[in-house]
């Protein structure tokens, strides 16, 4: 499975990364905005987006919508990573796999990435 | 735990005294009636709230998360109540 993870603040990225790469064993593709995202997912063809809901540039819904403008991606489903709770009903929808609050534990991310995808 | 993943959490936690440092800063600011430290605050402390627990520091995203608060609400004596306890969960005993 390929990440695409979409994440502004290099702290959690890092150790995102880290942990979906040698724990999980996942494929990661890393960006700071939702336009660089974009950039990275023409290249990658991410399997799922895990998006941090609150980046320079947006929302996680609108960096969802914009990645899923990507020729390819427009069934994309996506994981949200978010600090604020009580957000549940503004980042629902189609495709929306789940939300994972910040802080997370990163050795437990990428079995709670799979569990979500229903992916083995 | 790798070698990658210590080397990472290492070097977050050399950082935070510098970032603690920064919030007693703004805080003082605050205090001193400053009202654009507010927002300063509130981001540094998001950002600390959501990375803290997930380097291994629980106490820090919980000190992080009540000065979040404060600052959202301009409550200067819980800022420096909770800067204080960020201070403190990074001191080692």
């Amino acid at each position: 499975m390929h990440i695409l993870l979409v994440e502004d603040d290099p702290d959690i990225a890092a150790i995102a990364r880290l942990a979906l790469e040698e724990v999980g064993g996942l494929e990661v593709t890393v960006a700071a905005d939702g336009r660089a995202g974009v950039e990275a997912a023409h290249r990658a063809a991410p399997d799922l987006a895990v998006l941090d809901d609150m980046l320079p540039d947006g929302d996680g819904p609108g960096t969802l919508a914009a990645l899923r403008e990507v020729p390819g991606l427009t069934g994309l489903e996506a994981v949200y990573l978010t600090a604020n709770t009580g957000d549940t009903e503004r980042l629902s929808g189609p495709g929306v796999l789940g939300i994972i609050d910040k802080p997370f534990d990163p050795m437990g991310l990428a079995d709670r990435l799979r569990e979500l995808a229903g992916s083995p | 735990m790798s070698e990658r993943l210590e080397a990472l959490v290492t070097d977050y936690r050399v950082r935070l005294p510098g970032r603690v440092a920064a919030l007693e800063t703004a805080a003082e600011r605050l205090a001193a009636g400053d009202e654009s430290a507010r927002e300063a605050l509130r981001t540094e402390a998001h950002q600390l709230k959501g990375s803290g627990a997930s380097y291994g520091l629980d106490a820090v995203s919980r000190a992080a998360g009540a000065l979040e608060r404060a600052a959202r609400e301009g409550d200067v004596d819980a800022v420096a109540s909770a800067v204080q306890e960020l201070r403190s969960a990074i001191t080692p005993p």
